[in-house]
């Protein structure tokens, strides 16, 4: 079975989608705090830091500084692992680049109003209040995130699969258009695309790692085989440079590492650009 | 095992079905191996295979082309892609054409043993893994 990723300028909307598709649809709803749990018990990482990372812009330090985002990857890694599970349902950009190349994750926004809102608060446990105090800020604020952690424009339609404008189609029938389309044959898990699932744990698991040392380091796995590039100052320390492989190659999954400091040599090889 | 298991294998690059034929073979089946995609059109409008394993990228004809043939033939014939050039977008369109799977290159030849061995266990018969 397909899963599915749910995305909305609201996400507690599409949180709530989430819900109510894991309740009818036979899939497992992987929330924020599930993965925030999980990231916080495998990368012994603080829960309120973790909880943080979702909701806070990464200020100019946080993005430069060696700690960087590594509260973000630490939860892309553990989500990373929910994708290999083919009837799982996502809300929210979390870990959309791990997505993103992955067929068998359909990726749906959801185009909401505040009426739609209101709509979906008598359906789950959302309260009212909640969801109606200070919508817009919100809104904005969320895409800020997305933009600051991803460089991506949520309004960007080729992010999705598709898109839904529940204001013209009623709660019910949004629901029942997404567990419809989940089931077309483009959507099924195949060798290929849980192949790229395991290449994107193995990717996670290193990128969270080497972000102690680099930050802005970028890292591609294939079938063990891992890529990590980062920029020359850390690879001129010879010494530095070998540790990290010792490290890499110690987590699981890695069998092979390549270390790269020109940018162009890393995306020829890894890439194949 | 009763029936005879036919098996059909294109590529354009010889070293590829001279490793893949053997691994095959060893499931039980009698495999086919064609170069020229043309040549393999014209040869499964004739014989009714159990599975098709097929390239993309080939002169001629490619392997979407393959597919749809196959289907059009023997909607029953389970359909394996395998390429060196696999994308999100590759993938869904084989799926939505009818592919039973797809498995990027390189690739052990266990493991498209194992797929094939999912397909024919598929198609009902016994004494495939699953």
């Amino acid at each position: 079975m397909a899963s599915i990723a749910l995305f909305s300028d609201f996400p507690d909307f599409a949180r709530g989608v989430a819900k109510i598709l894991a309740d009818r649809g036979d899939f497992i709803y992987v929330s924020d705090d599930h993965l925030i749990k999980e990231a916080a018990s495998k990368f012994s990482r603080d829960e309120k830091t973790l909880y943080n990372a979702l909701e806070c812009q990464p200020g100019l330090i946080q993005k430069f500084c060696s700690t960087g985002n590594r509260e973000l990857l630490c939860i892309e890694a553990v989500l990373a692992e929910h994708l290999l599970q083919d009837n799982t349902v996502f809300a929210g950009f979390v870990g959309y680049p791990l997505m993103g190349n992955v067929s068998h994750v359909m990726k749906v926004r959801l185009l909401c109003g505040i009426k739609d809102l209101m709509e979906l608060s008598k359906l789950t446990q959302l309260s009212e209040d909640k969801l109606e105090s200070g919508i817009e800020s919100r809104k904005a604020s969320y895409r800020k995130w997305v933009e600051s952690n991803y460089g991506l424009d949520t309004s960007e339609s080729s992010l999705y699969d598709i898109t839904l404008n529940v204001g013209n189609l009623s709660l019910e029938e949004t629901i029942g258009s997404i567990l419809h389309t989940a089931k077309h044959e483009r959507f099924q898990p195949m060798t290929y695309s849980l192949e790229c699932v395991k290449d994107q744990i193995v990717s996670s698991r290193v990128r969270v790692h080497v972000s102690a040392y680099d930050p802005r380091s970028e890292v591609r796995s294939r079938k063990g085989h891992v890529y990590v590039y980062t920029r020359g100052s850390m690879l001129k320390r010879k010494e530095q440079a070998r540790k990290l492989k010792e490290e890499l190659i110690r987590l699981d999954g890695v069998q092979q590492v390549e270390v790269y400091n020109k940018k162009e040599m890393f995306e020829c090889v890894a890439c194949g650009h | 095992m009763d029936k005879e298991i036919k098996l059909l294998l294109i590529d354009d690059e010889p070293i590829v079905g001279n490793r893949l034929k053997p691994a095959l073979t060893k499931l039980g089946c009698t495999v086919d191996v064609f170069e020229d995609p043309q040549k393999a059109l014209d040869k499964i409008r004739e014989v009714p295979y159990d599975v098709v394993v097929t390239d993309i990228v080939m002169n001629k004809v490619n392997g979407i082309q393959v597919l749809e043939e196959v289907k059009k033939t023997s909607d029953r014939t389970r359909v394996v892609i395998i390429t060196g050039f696999a994308t999100a977008a590759l993938a869904r369109e084989a799926m939505e054409k009818g592919a039973f799977d797809m498995i990027a290159k390189p690739f052990k030849p266990a493991d498209l043993r194992k797929i094939v061995s999912r397909a024919l266990a598929d198609m009902g018969y016994e004494g495939f893994e699953k």
